[in-house]
């Protein structure tokens, strides 16, 4: 049975002609492709076969995706119609779920995209089915055309992975993102995607899969697997603050003048500067906002070991000794991959 | 509205420059175009002087689909200005289709059959 066109899926869920060219719209912007060349991919491309699996997290970034507002058409896309298997959003429970996903897997071989979530713990932390996760993944990856790592967990290990900043602080479970195993040859080497973020912005988990469906490729990507496309610029680059920021005005608690009057919040430990994100420019929550706009630092979601703050001073610790006067400069491995890293001495 | 040339922005006059090469094209071939307007480093004076020097024509609509977007001919026939917005009325995209009537607008054929069919049926209930 070939499957029906994105167009035709999205059609059949009721979306309206002029939806689907707004949404073509939006995304060829978004992606700085031609419009009619996304339209064009997208009503002739088949829905993609996508395998979605899960390991050690919390599940945000599925919700991230399909807890928008109305169902937009990312979730539409992603969620609804091309999900061959989702362990979060399926009926099936016990073989019958494990059937489908060897079924879908067997079905789409060479073929299907390959959504992980979650870090992947060493052996003992995490089974299903009497099934290591590590021993899971590899057999998804084997047969992947692509991977996507969705969220922090699982590109670079995320809040699994972090460990005490007390001498000899390991990660309990010995977590890992998926690009670590692939690194260390414990699952097959596939081409790889990282959509980072604590969770990713759901408008970038599409995105990047419109444009592997409009290009069929991935988009160009930064050392840390990351696309340039979105995470190319730093938080900081495109943020209102930076005015205060250059003028050296700070909030110096979350209830002061400056606070109030939306000065730059670096000291109160804000990583916009040394985080690779499309949160200023693609916002949340379809539009309406992100942290700093809602008066809260960056935490630095989409760098690598965002969770560790090796200096133990916590999430408030500005990441620049020079101007908080404490701290030592860490930031949690976070200056790594884009090209638009910022100095600030 | 009249504008001194010598005070158009370089980048404002190359742009008018390509939109006019674009509208040529597409009364002598017939073929459509587009400038995404985002992907432009437009300062937020060039935009309006843009917008200004465009101006507005004989069409103005509303297309609400994924929320609200707005379109109007500029007086330059073929010339249309098209602004995205989402459910909470922000601008997501923005561009200019230099076309006979935008895509937006058009209804699509299998949406007309599927219409028709629903128009019959208020007949038959
Ligand atoms: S440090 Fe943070 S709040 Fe200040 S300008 Fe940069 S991103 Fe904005």
């Amino acid at each position: 049975m070939t499957k029906p066109t994105v167009l035709e899926s999205l059609t059949q869920q009721g979306v309206s002609r002029r939806s689907f060219l707004k949404f073509c719209a939006i995304s060829a912007s978004m992606l700085a492709l031609p419009v009619d060349k996304v339209a064009a991919a997208l009503a002739a491309a088949p829905m993609p076969s996508i395998i979605w699996l899960h390991f050690q997290e919390c599940t945000g970034c599925t919700e991230s995706l399909t807890r928008s507002f109305d169902p937009t058409l990312e979730s539409l896309i992603l969620s609804r119609v091309s999900l061959d298997y989702h362990e979060t959003l399926m009926a099936a429970a016990g073989d019958q779920a494990e059937r489908v996903r060897t079924d879908a897997m067997k079905a789409n071989y060479g073929k299907y995209i390959l959504v992980v979530e979650g870090a992947l713990p060493k052996t003992g932390f995490a089974a299903k089915g009497g099934r290591d996760a590590i021993a899971i993944l590899n057999e998804a990856v084997a047969g992947a055309a692509l991977v996507i790592a969705v969220g922090a967990c699982a590109s670079f290990g995320g809040l699994p992975k972090a460990f005490s900043p007390l001498p000899g602080g390991v990660s309990p479970s010995g977590a890992q993102g998926v690009s670590d195993l692939m690194k260390a040859g414990k699952v097959p080497n596939k081409t790889l995607i990282n959509v980072p973020g604590c969770p990713p912005i759901p408008e970038v988990m599409s995105g990047v899969l419109v444009y592997y469906l409009v290009n069929k490729k991935a988009p160009a990507l930064d050392s840390n697997l990351r696309p340039k496309l979105f995470y190319g610029e730093t938080v900081h680059d495109e943020c209102p603050r930076e005015d205060f920021y250059e003028d050296g005005q700070f909030a110096l608690t979350f209830d002061d003048e400056g606070a109030r009057k939306g000065w730059c919040l670096l000291k109160l430990g804000c990583r916009g500067p040394k985080t690779h994100n499309a949160c200023t420019k693609i916002r949340w929550n379809q539009g309406v906002s992100y942290p700093i706009r809602s008066g809260h630092g960056c935490l630095g979601c989409a760098e690598p070991d965002f969770w560790n703050r090796k200096n133990s001073s916590g999430a408030y610790a500005s990441i620049y000794a020079l101007v908080s006067g404490g701290g030592d400069g860490d930031c949690g491995g976070g200056d790594g991959g884009g090209d638009d890293d910022h100095d600030h001495d | 509205m009249i504008v001194d040339e010598t005070e158009i922005p370089a980048l404002v006059q190359a742009l008018v420059a390509e939109i006019a090469t674009k509208v040529e094209t597409l009364a002598d071939h017939g073929q459509p175009d587009t400038l995404d307007l985002r992907g432009l480093p437009l300062l937020p004076g060039d935009y309006a002087l843009l917008k200004t020097l465009l101006g507005t024509g004989e069409v103005t609509a509303t297309v609400s689909a994924l929320g609200p977007t707005r379109i109007h001919e500029t007086l330059y026939p073929g010339v249309w200005w098209v602004t995205y917005c989402n459910e909470s009325e922000e601008v997501i995209g923005e561009i200019i289709e230099i076309t006979v009537c935008p895509s937006l607008l058009i209804s699509d054929n299998e949406e007309i059959r599927a219409g028709v069919a629903r128009l019959r049926d208020t007949l038959s209930n």
